[in-house]
Formats: C-alpha cells, structure tokens, sequence
C-alpha cells in the first residue's frame, strides 16, 4: 500500500470541505476521486501532500509523490525550456528528456513564454514536468482539463503506463467516461462525503435501472422519465423481484451526484 | 536558488541602475548648489546655519550630507522594502508557491528565498556604500571617508530591519500589494510617532543617516529584525495553501 487515508475530515470556515473520508492506494493501482465542483476533491488531494492540515484523521505516504496542481500556474516570465530547468533544480529525480519528450510530442514549443502558452499549452507543460518527477505516487488534479481531444489521449495513455513500473497513480477528475477507461477504481464524493468507493465493476453490480409506469413512485434517482414510463436508479440490494436492467457508470455516477440513491 | 536569482533580477538591477542613475547626477551638481546657496546665504545662514554653505564646498561634506544623509539615506528603507516584499506573497498569488512547496520542503523553500533576497540587498547595500570612495577615487577628487564604515553599518542594519518587516508582511498576506502597502504604513507611522521626544527610536531615518554611535539602538534594531524573520518562518510553516 502507497497511501492510507483514514477518517480524514477538513472542514473551512464556510462549511464545505470534508468529512470522514477513507481508503487506500495500493501500488501500482489508479484510484480515481470521482465528484462535481466543490465536493471535496482538491481538499482531500492538498490535505495529502500537507499544502492543508486536516481538522482529524490520519493520512500515511509511504515514498515520494509529484502533484500537479488544479489551478496550472507556472512562472510566466520564464520561457518553456527555462521552467524545465526551473523544475530540474527544485526537483529530486527529475528525467529532463523524458519532460522533452513529452513537450515534444505534445507540440509545445521549448521557446515560447510561459505567458503566451494557452491553457491547454499550460497544462500539457506542467504534466510534462509532473510526469518526468520519478515518484511512487502521482497526485494529479484535472489532469486533462483543457486539453484537446488528441493530447487528453495522449496524456491518458501515459498515465495507464505508470502501474507498469508498479507506481501508482492518484487523479480527480469529473469526466465519467474518462475515468472508466483509465482507473482501476474509484471513490465518489458529494458535498465533502464519500458516498461510494471500489472496482468500477463492482459499483456497476451495486446499482441498477428500472423501468416503471409513468407516475409509479419508487425509492431510488428518478434518471429518466418518458411518456409512458419513468427509469430509476436504484441500488440493487432489495430490488431482486423486480424488473431491472443494468446502469451505465455514467447513469450510476449522474444519480449520485444529482440525488439520493438506495 | 537560480529561480530565486532570476526572479529577483529585474528588481535588483534596477534599484542598481536608479541608485547609481542618483548618485551620478548628484556629484556634478556639486558646483551648481553651492552657487545657488551662496547666492541665497543670508536665508541659509538663517535657518540652516552659517557654516553650511561654506562647509557643502568641501567634498567630504557634500558626499556625506548629501548622499548618505539624504538621498541615499532616505530611499534606504524603500529598498529594503522593494526587495522583500513579493518574496512569497507574489508567489501565493499567482499560485506557483504550489510548485514549490511539492518539490522541496518549507525550510528549504523558506530559506532559499530569504539568502538570495538578503545577499542580494546586502551586495547593494554595500555597493552603493562604498560608490563615492569608487567615485571619488577615479575622478581623484580628495574625500575622507572617516564616517564611510559607522555609516553603512547603519544603512546595513537600517535596510535589514525594513527588509525584515516587509518579509514579515510578504508571508503574512496572499497578495503583493498588501505587503508593499503594510510596510510603507508601518514606515510613514513609526517616522511620525518618531518625531516625539520619547519615541524617537521609532524614527528609524535618525537612525540611518546619523553618525552618532548608537550601537544599543544598532542591536536592538537586529534583534528586532531576527523576531521579525523568525516569527516569518513560523508562519510560513504553520500557513495552508
């Protein structure tokens, strides 16, 4: 195990934050924290790397991590081969010509401005910098916010390859159909509590869709209505008698961040 | 501590070039105050006393009073305030002190900053110190530099303790110009509350541009500045991001 999460609760002045978050990264494993703006995602990973103190809870890293940020901010009177140097110095284990190769493949041009790269640009050099960190855990934030369609590919195949040096991967994101293809499994927050966690598999076992007469009331997320009929999300358990099909991740996903589920 | 130099090198190099900019017009302008004086002497010798004039003729004199006891003197406090204040509030607030603070510790991260800033202030200070015995040397013009050493160590502590509040600042505050506007409150006030007899200490520029030995002011002025950048560290290790 690579990282070890435990009853972790850090609630702002405001109210939001989290509460009595729990689980674990394994090695070589991509857990995915699954959420809508604000439930606690960038709280959870900034209380893990120490840039937030927890209120309770404990949290164990056993090696060393790199993080890329949510908000990708970057010294923008340096040029794109000067922040590379900027990040070789202030980073132990630094591959600069795996950083290179990343850039290079992404079309970022070495000379320019941080100040004049797009946002996507932006991104794709600080994932190059995160990427070319040696580390056991890799804490990503958004990591393909912004991207376009060919470098979020990309990028995306680059993290499935680091479980293959038995390094693990930790990365929040709100794009559903993403994180099915990429992690291994997932938590899912709302509003700062964890409300589902485990093998994306497993959660799609958990849950199912039910088709009912229009107006029949059930207990579960009313996902769908049409004229004659209304479809459910339900949770499986208690449900075996009736007529169920089975959910997509995103249909699971979109009932628990839009309401109640059981 | 390369990033720290380059991020500082606009800053040093040009309160570098405005300082020498001031000291360069200010030598040849010797002659041209003297007349201007002489040609009002009765109102100086009234308000300003009766050797003045006569005495700003001597090189030594003019250097002194009006380099170090003036314009040098007086921009001290500004340049130990320019180069601390977007230390660390700058990087809060354009978010890159996340990159810093995930690549190395808070210590390292801390400390990096505070030796680049401070050698660099130091190096300055100290250059501008010894600029009219440079200058003077070159244009062999005669200049007893009998006050040079008592003088800069009291720049030197002046500019430390001015850099160390708005060090102070730049960790306490998200945004720069919190911390450049705090420190040059705490400077317009301590130099007002300083006119009054019994807080005179607080006046820093007497401290400054005087020659008197003042060595118990001297340390008092260090010691603050040590508290200041302790109570810095403390809070920068203590602070979320």
């Amino acid at each position: 195990m690579i990282l070890m999460v435990k009853n972790l609760s850090k609630v702002y002045k405001s109210g939001t934050g989290v509460r009595n978050i729990d689980f674990s990264v394994e090695k070589g494993e991509i857990l995915a924290i699954l959420g809508p703006n604000g439930a606690g995602k960038t709280t959870t990973l900034k209380c893990i790397i120490g840039l937030r103190k927890p209120n309770s809870g404990s949290i164990v890293l056993s090696g060393k991590y790199s993080y890329l940020p949510e908000e990708k901010n970057l010294y923008r009177w340096a040029t794109v081969s000067q922040m590379l140097k900027i990040a070789e110095n202030y980073t132990k284990d630094f591959d600069f010509e795996k950083a290179q190769r990343i850039l290079g493949d992404l079309r970022i041009p070495l000379h320019e401005k941080v100040a004049n790269l797009s946002h996507g640009q932006l991104t794709s050099l600080y994932l190059s910098i995160t990427l070319a960190q040696n580390a056991d855990l890799y804490v990503l934030d958004e990591p393909t916010w912004g991207l376009d369609p060919l470098s979020r590919s990309y990028i995306l195949d680059e993290i499935r390859k680091i479980p293959l040096d038995e390094k693990s991967v930790l990365y929040t994101s709100h794009i559903v159909e993403e994180v099915e293809k990429t992690a291994d499994r997932v938590i899912i927050l709302k509003s700062g509590v964890l409300v589902e966690k485990g093998v994306i598999d497993e959660i799609k076992e958990r849950y199912v869709a039910i088709r009912v007469k229009k107006g029949e009331r059930m207990r579960g997320f009313l996902y769908k209505e049409t004229d004659e009929e209304d479809v459910y999300i339900v949770k499986k358990d208690g449900n075996s008698g009736t007529n169920y099909e089975p959910a997509s991740f995103s249909m699971i996903v979109e009932a628990m961040m839009r309401g109640e589920i059981g | 501590m390369r990033k720290e130099f380059l991020d500082m090198k606009v800053r040093f190099l040009m309160t570098l070039i405005v300082m020498i900019a001031i000291f360069l017009s200010l030598m040849p302008l010797k002659n041209w105050v003297v007349e201007l004086l002489e040609k009002n002497e009765s109102v100086i010798n009234r308000y300003v006393g009766s050797n003045f004039v006569k005495e700003l003729k001597d090189w030594s004199f003019y250097i002194y009073s009006q380099w170090f006891g003036k314009n040098f003197g007086q921009l001290v406090p500004i340049i130990g305030i320019i180069f601390a204040f977007p230390l660390f509030s700058r990087e809060v607030e354009n978010g890159t002190i996340e990159f810093l603070l995930t690549r190395n510790t808070r210590g390292k991260v801390f400390l990096s900053k505070l030796i680049v800033s401070s050698s660099l202030l130091i190096g300055t200070i100290l250059l501008l110190c010894i600029l009219p015995m440079i200058y003077t040397f070159v244009m062999s013009i005669r200049f007893n530099p009998k006050y040079v050493p008592i003088l800069t160590l009291h720049v030197l502590v002046g500019a430390v303790l001015w850099y160390s509040i708005t060090l102070f600042f730049s960790v306490a505050f998200s945004d720069q110009v919190k911390s450049i506007l705090s420190s040059f409150a705490v400077l317009a006030i301590t130099t007002v509350i300083g006119i009054v007899k019994y807080t005179k200490f607080m006046n820093t520029y007497s401290y400054i541009m005087g020659i008197k030995n003042a060595h118990a002011l001297g340390i008092s002025y260090l010691m603050a500045s040590l508290f200041l950048v302790y109570s810095s560290w403390v809070i920068f290790k203590r602070r979320e991001f």
